[in-house]
């Protein structure tokens, strides 16, 4: 497939500041909390408290300097660049199985790659997943998609495959899942048609649950989500120690800092059960609270993306709204027991520097595309040829 | 379809209401989980992040008879010292360290700290100590080393009244005395204090130095005792004087209120301060000392016991007080000698009852007390009271033997005077409350009442009073203890206070001692004031005094010591004044 790229562009507004001052609420939200969780644990681990706040702070100075960049990039550029960015990723999928090249398992899974020299680990499949949604959105917003027969279609998705089939080895059903769903929803917007849909969540539901049963690693959580209080120390645990620290913040909470279920009860709980702990410190109030910012997010992200006049930066947008509300709201599935455990962390909240990252970027991202909408002045620029 | 801004839009406009559904629905499951299962969760939480520890029991006061204001034991607020190893064993602190730190603490060498410490579950370093130590612990700055608050039973009257209070062991459980005869109505349940833990088990306070978990208000009673704090003071002080002064093993004092039969003071000595009890008992030789052994232990009574079998004799109108008995220096009943001190075997004397008790004839009682059936003289002896427990409710209390029939006529004779026969020094004195109360015997009282925490009465002794004796017979008894002490060659001249009456009889009894009789003596006073209407029944005895054998150059001094103390005491007025004027009149003239 080979086309002229067409862009459609008017003259830039001031960014959405809604948006951002969203964005900065939930990174000071998760700063606090990812503080608050972490304090008793890294004190007797780490000799110091703020072991881990220090870190997410230095993360969080770093995503906001990549949120500029998102905000800078320009799209054009970014889709002219595309093949380069998949190579990369690709390579950075592999080298993650293997260990010279710094490749790093942990908890059981391949996926890290730790940087030489400076203590950083860092996770391709992450960067991954915004690569793949701009990938599907630049395949699909050319006009010459439209006029492909259905196994040339098929065809174009092999890059897609490729990386998600490294990411479902990994294995990572958390990942896999969110840019399935990332790359689906940009798909769907694009206007995948009915019967296509059908065959899609069924293709992906039958390869997941073949993945779970394979693995006995993800077979035992999904047998320690169907019925936790059966094996309430082993497979149950986690989610027991969810339930229960969510569960024990009441309508008001404990109180910011007092949570106890982080006291080593809760697993994980200043990366992927951070939510109960802030749940178990701030109550329903808070929990609320945090729905409806995400509500406010998405309210924000479609809006850009429906207002956006340019198809490849609104199937973006979509994908990555998508994407980073699919990720909250898995993750707070997960940590109210609705869906299995998958290992996703929640956006913005949990402690991690390559989440942080990505998180802050693809806010860039729709902030960038909020400058161009509304305008009455668009005009369809031809640029170069797609070799993509 | 097209690829136009409508049908996109469309399709956002679908993903947008699903994602918003599904936060709608997440927002549904956690009201669920914060609002409905909320009281669950949180009791299921909060059993796995508490853990129980068995502190000591708290315990009720003891009290003497005038309540809070004269405490006799307390419970006071103490630290106990523990180890919780799983935390330093993590941080990999240095044992010697940590030893070194402890071990001035809790009193224990380097060695036995190191060895303390290492232990691989939760111990304690030490229990009870001071709560002054709070400070110094807290200074350690060492994980897993931590204190709790436990209950620590303090006597403030050292050891006042120690053989009767008992004492209690580390867990505050009672282990002798009141303390372990009145357990479950001293104590409240064992408290099961639950330290909050993280899920590797260390304590989450100690971390923050917060509020610490303490015993807390378990519902406990308090008991006030019959116990007079200052008689009791008084017994102990006057016992302790004389035990000096006669080198006697051991000497009992025990007061009685006529009225009600409340024990005003039940006093052994030596006693020693319960609240060191456990260093007092590191010397073997101090453990027969914190027994009360007035209750624990029998002897034979010896004269004493001739009260009681004249009264049996007059009961059974087997003699009268004008009876004229042909006593010889000794007799012979079945082939054993019966003498009298200081008469010849030769000589007779022709004595009336008051002057066989007066002098004390072991002769004169055997052969008035033979006259009685030996079924009815056990009988009678029963009904005072021997062969079993008083109602005291003391622990270790025993009843005495009162030997079993049939008896012999030599058996019969021996037990007259007060041998062959074993009795408790309470015992003796309830016997005697008979004579003196009318015929009338009241039971010993000790523990007044019990009330809980608010002062309100849960539950109140009464003595039982049982009639023994006719009361003219009783009344013919006390009016001859009386003269036994007023005559002027009575054993009991000595008791003699200005402007009082006192009744009582003198005890003298050769102590067994492995299997025969031995040197030793138990000598005693065993009397009654004011003796017109008795008021106070008061038993001094001591046990193998050296210095000087007979009870009235031991037994009867104390007596006359602590009685004239009780009298100024109690504001027993005198039923001769004139003896006091005389008195008065006579220093007036010598200062003249």
């Amino acid at each position: 497939m080979s086309s002229k790229i067409y862009q459609v562009k008017g003259s830039e507004q001031r960014i959405d500041y809604l948006l951002l001052i969203l964005i900065i609420i939930m990174v000071l939200l998760g700063l606090f909390t990812v503080f608050s969780a972490s304090a008793y644990v890294s004190g007797i681990i780490y000799k110091k408290s703020t072991y881990f706040f220090q870190k997410q702070l230095i993360y969080a100075i770093l995503g906001f300097i990549v949120m500029y960049i998102g905000i800078r990039i320009d799209f054009y550029q970014l889709r002219t660049s595309l093949k380069a960015m998949m190579y990369g990723i690709t390579i950075m999928m592999i080298a993650t199985y293997i260990p010279a090249l710094g490749g790093t398992v942990v908890n059981g899974a391949n996926g890290w790659l730790r940087i030489p020299g400076i203590n950083f680990g860092f996770q391709p499949s992450e960067l991954a997943k915004i690569i793949l949604i701009i990938f599907s959105a630049n395949l699909l917003a050319n006009p010459a998609y439209q006029r492909l027969g259905f196994l040339q279609k098929l065809f174009t998705m092999a890059p897609i495959g490729g990386v998600v089939g490294i990411v479902v080895f990994q294995p990572d059903i958390g990942n896999t899942s969110i840019i399935s769903l990332a790359v689906f929803s940009v798909y769907f917007a694009a206007g995948m048609n009915i019967p296509r849909i059908l065959i899609v969540i069924g293709a992906m539901g039958t390869a997941i649950t073949a993945l779970i049963f394979s693995n006995p690693y993800q077979m035992a959580r999904v047998t320690g989500f169907m019925n936790p209080w059966k094996d309430p120390q082993g497979k149950g645990f986690q989610l027991i120690q969810s339930l229960m620290a969510i569960g024990s913040g009441g309508i008001s909470g404990k109180g910011l800092g007092q949570s106890v279920q982080k006291l080593f009860y809760l697993p994980e709980s200043h990366t992927d059960f951070i939510f109960s702990v802030f749940c178990e410190e701030s109550g329903l109030i808070g929990s609320a609270l945090f729905m409806f910012l995400l509500f406010l997010i998405a309210q924000r992200g479609f809006s850009i993306a429906v207002r956006s006049k340019d198809v490849f930066i609104k199937l973006t947008v979509t994908g990555v709204t998508t994407m980073i509300l699919g990720q909250a709201l898995m993750n707070i599935g997960v940590a109210t027991g609705v869906l299995p455990t998958t290992g996703l962390t929640l956006p913005f909240i949990s402690y991690g520097g390559t989440s942080m990252i990505v998180t802050l970027f693809c806010m860039g991202l729709l902030l960038n595309a909020s400058k161009y909408t509304n305008s009455s002045d668009w005009q369809v620029l031809e640029g170069k040829e797609d070799n993509n | 379809m097209q690829l136009t801004q409508r049908n996109v839009n469309k399709r956002i406009h679908i993903i947008h209401y699903t994602i918003l559904a599904i936060i709608f629905g997440l927002l549904t499951r956690l009201f669920y989980l914060q609002v409905i299962e909320h009281e669950e969760l949180k009791k299921k939480a909060e059993n796995q992040q508490r853990r129980p520890i068995a502190l000591s029991k708290k315990r009720g006061l003891i009290t003497d008879r005038n309540g809070d204001k004269n405490v006799l034991a307390i419970d006071t607020r103490s630290i106990s010292l523990y180890a919780y190893p799983k935390e330093y064993n993590l941080e990999k602190v240095s044992m010697e360290k940590m030893a070194e730190k402890i071990s001035p603490i809790i009193g224990k060498d380097l060695q036995k700290t190191k060895k303390t410490l290492s232990t691989r579950s939760f111990i304690w370093l030490k229990r009870q100590l001071p709560e002054s130590y709070i400070s110094q612990i807290k200074a350690l700055k060492l994980p897993g080393i931590n204190y709790v608050f436990e209950s620590k039973r303090v006597y403030p009257k050292k050891e006042l009244a120690s053989s009767l209070l008992g004492f209690t062991g580390i867990d505050n459980q009672g282990l002798t005395g009141i303390e372990h005869s009145f357990e479950s109505v001293l104590t409240g349940k064992t408290e099961q204090e639950k330290i909050f833990l993280d899920a590797r088990g260390y304590e989450v306070l100690s971390q923050e130095n917060k509020a610490q978990v303490t015993t807390s208000k378990a519902k406990t009673n308090k008991i006030r005792l019959t116990l007079d704090e200052n008689i009791q003071h008084i017994a102990e002080r006057e016992l302790k004087k004389g035990l000096d002064e006669y080198k006697a093993k051991r000497g009992a004092a025990i007061i009685m209120d006529l009225d009600n039969g409340d024990l005003l003071a039940l006093a052994t000595y030596p006693n020693y301060d319960i609240n060191q009890y456990s260093k007092f008992l590191e010397n073997p030789k101090n453990w027969e000392t914190i027994k009360n052994w007035a209750v624990t232990d029998v002897y034979e009574p010896g004269s004493t016991m001739k009260i009681f079998s004249f009264a049996a004799a007059l009961e059974k109108k087997k003699t009268s007080l004008n009876e004229v008995i042909v006593c010889p220096g000794a007799i012979k009943v079945d082939h054993w000698t019966v003498h009298d001190h200081g008469t010849s075997p030769s000589q007779v004397r022709y004595l009336k009852p008051l002057d066989i008790i007066k002098t004390s004839s072991n002769v004169g009682t055997s052969i008035v007390t033979r006259r009685i059936p030996t079924a009815e003289h056990r009988d009678i002896l029963l009904k005072f009271g021997f062969g079993k427990p008083t109602d005291s409710s003391l622990s270790g209390e025993v009843g005495g033997i009162v030997p079993k029939l049939p008896w012999v006529a030599s058996r019969q004779s021996t037990i007259s005077f007060g041998q062959g026969i074993a009795v408790t020094p309470l015992q003796i004195v309830t016997a005697m409350s008979a004579i003196v109360r009318k015929g009338i015997r009241i039971e010993p009282r000790i523990i007044k009442e019990i009330v809980d925490n608010d002062d309100k009465v849960i539950k109140q002794y009464k003595s039982n009073e049982i009639r023994t004796l006719s009361e003219d017979t009783a009344e013919k008894m006390r009016e001859l203890l009386i003269a036994v002490v007023e005559d002027k060659e009575g054993t009991g001249r000595a008791t003699k206070i200005p402007g009082y009456v006192i009744g009582g009889k003198t005890g003298t009894a050769d102590k067994v001692e492995n299997g025969r009789y031995s040197s030793n003596v138990i000598s005693s006073f065993l009397g009654f004031y004011p003796a017109e209407k008795p008021r106070i029944l008061e038993f001094v005895l001591y046990d193998s005094p050296q210095t000087a054998h007979f009870a009235s150059m031991t037994a009867v001094p104390v007596f006359k010591n602590i009685a004239s103390d009780i009298i100024k005491y109690l504001h027993i007025p005198p039923s001769q004044p004139e003896e006091l004027l005389d008195k008065v009149k006579r220093k007036k003239l010598e200062n003249q």
